[in-house]
């Protein structure tokens, strides 16, 4: 739900945040403006004292021979004159109260009416007779306009019909005019606040409210009001899966596990820093867990999330608390490699070999993945090394002229070879991220162009190994189905298994786009040769020609068209899943589908 | 740290101390923009017929009641139902302005209105047909009037807007016409401008402060807008 409110709130502030701002400063400069000033009452004269209504003057019903006809007819006064005024539907004509004569107001009169009405300093101007002015809007009939000199440009407007004072405006007004212009966007009349503009504007302004209430409330948490040092200390144990305990830290309360152990110089595997969107920074629990949140339920898989697994990011620390980190040893260190060799498997592909500084322990199993210390740099767009047959490939990106990381970050790669094959050497195999490359273009990613511009006798920093993707030890018979750099973790588990001499029945699925995008092909060829319980079936989405080795279509349907469909002991099979998230989706479904239990399913997601 | 971390932090904070008032800015607001401003005036709910006065009738004359009535300020000559009346102000040193109507032919004074008389006058100006199932003498002005000059009376009908006319007993006058679209307005415009007690003053400082809090938050969104779509990088 969350993210569905950040999406809305983030468009429909685009849509209206201008007018958003727009409401706030008018608002604000409106509430400013001193209310008395702005209604003109600074330089408006008192009303005169009430006189008594003299004794020689006509009856008010005799005014109705000259008016002809009259609803209300009402005794007043002009300067010191008795009149009476005869309101006829939307007319209002003045007759002498004394010889019941019609009054025109003349410009003579509407000075000295304006001058009475008037306490400033400022001297009048010529008066002016207009049919209709914006100032005095909702007044519908003739005014006189008397200008007067003053610091405020005060204005008096009278009635051209009766005389009477209508508005004193002034600069403060007309200044608070425009911010109630802008307020209610009446751009043309400046009146009318039923307008469609405003009202969708308001709908729009109201959801932006909503949505922002929303996003206020899940965005806070009580521990963010405490400073850091008020807060509580808390200790933070942490242990490996196997049990042994591996170091205690110190931390806030309030602070997520994830932080804690940054604070302590401990890097959980993260690729989003702590954000909740990567999933890596896994742990589990030690005791009862908190209940899961939706970023927990978003990464981790149900049977997980009941033996206590939790995303470090997303876990307070409010007590102190036991956590278990796999491959928790790996976090204090920061190992150090030299680059081999470097080739390029497929033009997108690239196989890099480490040397690290100490020699890899046990830990490093197939499934595994390192992480990548990937520093900020600036480089021309050259430095990615392209061999020359993989020239056209590249020359149809587009790539921007220098390649920038504004900030260190780090980036998982598995293991694409079992260490024993290679005599204690990390292989990594990374695909290339070329960022998009149609109308909104957007840089490569930070890390794979990190990794292709790397040249033997460069250095390289990776802390690890982490994860738990890896082989059970049993003798099932295996399923793996990969794509893209999936290739990686199921190619080391593939080597380990056959170099140990695995006698069950191993298939291994691999998809591509094209022949060109496939890597390892002749590898995993002869493989299938020398070893009779291995099967290798290459999967081309586009063009290929059908032979036994050779499929066209999507990798996972292939796999059930040829395979899984009428296997007869399905379910006694364990998967092995790595790939782009589509194919990783669309292959669990299927096997869910199929009835194959959660627990004989393993994949490794890259997210990408 | 990156702009856009500080943008989203402000953005936040600051969320946190008029995100609520924003909300309410935004209710009232669209309340009072979506409901018409003459239905919220009730103009729908009452008609002011103004019959003319007739060209020629008997009414007491102008010393008459300058006699009967000493220190008249100010005359008005209207129709109240089917009477001519003249509304009169006198003012006496030391004491109130005052009005009350006088019959225009007799010269006898008719103010303060009797109920009955009220009832006659809210039945002609109301346009819907619910019946009046209440009149009361109003010496307190409630809130929702609470301008207007008492006594009153308040004539009060069986609407599903709760509609009240109230109407002076002096002049006869329409002084207010309430009705729960109104009272919602009303209710609103209170929270649109912070003021709580007398639901007027647009300068109060709550007002001033939350609005330029306000307007931080509102720039403070506008600046994270920039940093929350992914621009098209220039190569
Ligand atoms: C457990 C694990 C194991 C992994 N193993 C491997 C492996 O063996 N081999 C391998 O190649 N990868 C592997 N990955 C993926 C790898 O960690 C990286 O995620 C991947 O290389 C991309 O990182 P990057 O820094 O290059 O791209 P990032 O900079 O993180 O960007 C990711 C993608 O988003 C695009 N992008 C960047 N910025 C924007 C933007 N502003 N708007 C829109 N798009 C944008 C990029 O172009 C890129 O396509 C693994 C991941 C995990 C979690
Ligand atoms: S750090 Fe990425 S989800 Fe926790």
């Amino acid at each position: 739900m969350t993210p569905w409110m950040r999406w809305l709130h983030k468009w429909v502030g685009l849509l209206i945040g201008l007018q958003f701002v727009l409401w706030m400063a008018s608002g604000l400069m409106m509430g400013l403006l001193p209310h008395d000033k702005v209604q003109g009452h600074e330089f408006r004269a008192h009303a005169p004292a009430p006189r008594a209504w003299p004794a020689d003057v006509l009856a008010a019903g005799e005014v109705l021979k000259q008016a002809g006809s009259a609803q209300v007819i009402v005794s007043g006064w002009l300067l010191d004159r008795p009149v009476y005024q005869a309101l006829d539907g939307k007319r209002q004509r003045l007759f002498d109260a004394r010889t019941g004569r019609a009054v025109v107001i003349d410009r003579e009169l509407a000075r000295a009416l304006a001058v009475a009405s008037y306490s400033g300093p400022g001297k009048p101007q010529t008066p002016i007779l207009l049919d209709w002015t914006q100032e005095v809007r909702d007044h519908q009939a003739r005014s006189w306009r008397v200008d007067f000199d003053d610091a405020q440009d005060t204005t008096v407007y009278l009635s051209a019909q009766t005389g009477e004072v209508l508005e004193h405006r002034n600069s403060t007004w007309r200044l608070f005019d425009v911010f109630w212009m802008l307020h209610i966007m009446d751009y043309a009349n400046r009146s009318n606040f039923n307008n469609p503009l405003v009202i969708g504007a308001g709908i729009g302004g109201l959801w932006l409210a909503l949505t922002g209430v929303w996003l206020l409330v899940a965005s806070f948490h009580l521990r963010e009001f405490v400073p850091q040092r008020w807060r509580r200390a808390r200790e933070l144990t942490v242990y490996a899966p196997n049990g042994s305990k591996l170091r205690t830290v110190k931390a806030a309360a309030g602070d997520s596990v994830y932080v804690a152990l940054a604070r302590n110089g401990l890097q959980l595997p993260s690729n989003c820093g702590g954000g909740q969107s990567c999933g890596l920074c896994e742990v589990r629990y030690r005791g009862v867990p908190p209940a899961p949140t939706a970023a927990d339920r978003a990464h981790l898989s149900e049977s997980k999330l009941k033996i206590g697994h939790r995303l470090a990011c997303n876990l307070p620390l409010d007590a102190d608390m036991e956590v278990e980190v796999a491959g928790g040893a790996s976090l204090w260190t920061e190992h150090e490699a030299t680059v081999e060799r470097v080739s390029a498997v497929t033009p997108f592909l690239r196989e890099i070999v480490l040397k690290p500084a100490q020699p890899p322990g046990p830990e490093y199993q197939p499934g595994a993945y390192l992480q990548v210390h990937v520093p900020d740099y600036e480089l021309p767009c050259d430095r990615i090394v392209r061999p020359d047959e993989h020239h056209g490939d590249w020359a149809a990106l587009d790539l921007p002229d220098t390649l920038s990381n504004r900030e260190a970050v780090r980036r998982s790669y598995s293991l694409s070879l079992p260490i024993d094959a290679t005599d204690g050497r990390l292989t990594l195999l990374a695909r290339f991220s070329p960022g998009r490359q149609d109308r909104k273009r957007q840089p490569p990613g930070k890390g794979s162009t990190y990794l292709y511009t790397l040249q033997p006798g460069d250095r390289v920093n990776f802390s690890g190994p982490f994860g738990d993707f890896a082989i059970r030890p049993n003798a099932r018979e295996k399923v793996f189905i990969g794509g893209g750099a999936g290739m990686a973790p199921l190619r080391a588990m593939i080597h380990s298994l056959l170099s140990q001499g695995a006698q069950e029945r191993i298939h291994y699925w691999y998809g591509a786009r094209v022949l060109r995008d496939a890597p390892y092909v002749d590898e995993m060829a002869s493989l299938a040769q020398r070893n009779a319980n291995f099967s290798w079936h290459l999967v081309l989405s586009e063009a290929a020609e059908c032979d036994d080795a050779l499929v066209r279509g999507l990798v996972h349907e292939a796999a059930h068209d040829r395979l899984l469909k009428d296997h007869p002991a399905l379910l006694d099979c364990d998967f092995y899943l790595c790939g782009p998230p589509a194919m990783l989706a669309a292959t669990r479904q299927l096997l869910h589908r199929l009835g194959v239990p959660d627990e004989q399913v393993a994949f490794d997601d890259f997210k990408i | 740290m990156k702009p856009a971390f500080w943008a989203r932090r402000a953005h936040k904070w600051i969320g946190l101390i008029v995100g609520v008032q924003a909300l309410l800015w935004m209710i009232s607001g669209v309340y009072m923009t979506v409901v018409p401003l003459e239905i919220i005036h009730g103009d729908h709910l009452a008609h002011a017929h103004n019959q003319s006065l007739a060209a020629a009738t008997p009414r007491i004359g102008q010393a008459a009641l300058l006699d009967r009535y000493p220190n008249i300020t100010s005359i008005k000559l209207k129709r109240l139902l089917d009477q001519e009346v003249y509304e009169i102000k006198q003012e006496k040193i030391g004491q109130d302005k005052q009005a009350s109507l006088i019959d225009a032919r007799s010269g006898a004074k008719i103010t303060p209105l009797e109920r009955a008389t009220v009832v006659a006058l809210a039945r002609k100006a109301y346009q819907g047909e619910a019946e009046i199932i209440g009149v009361e003498w109003v010496t307190k002005a409630p809130q929702e009037v609470a301008k207007r000059p008492v006594p009153m009376w308040a004539v009060r009908f069986a609407d599903s807007g709760a509609t009240t006319f109230y109407f002076s007993p002096d002049t006869g006058d329409l002084l207010a016409r309430r009705h729960s679209l109104w009272r919602w307005f009303d209710f609103l415009w209170m929270f649109h401008i912070m003021d709580y007690q007398e639901r007027s003053d647009v300068n109060n400082t709550l007002l001033r402060i939350a609005a330029s809090v306000g307007l931080l938050f509102a720039l403070s969104g506008a600046w994270l807008v920039f940093y929350s779509f992914r621009w098209r990088r220039t190569a």
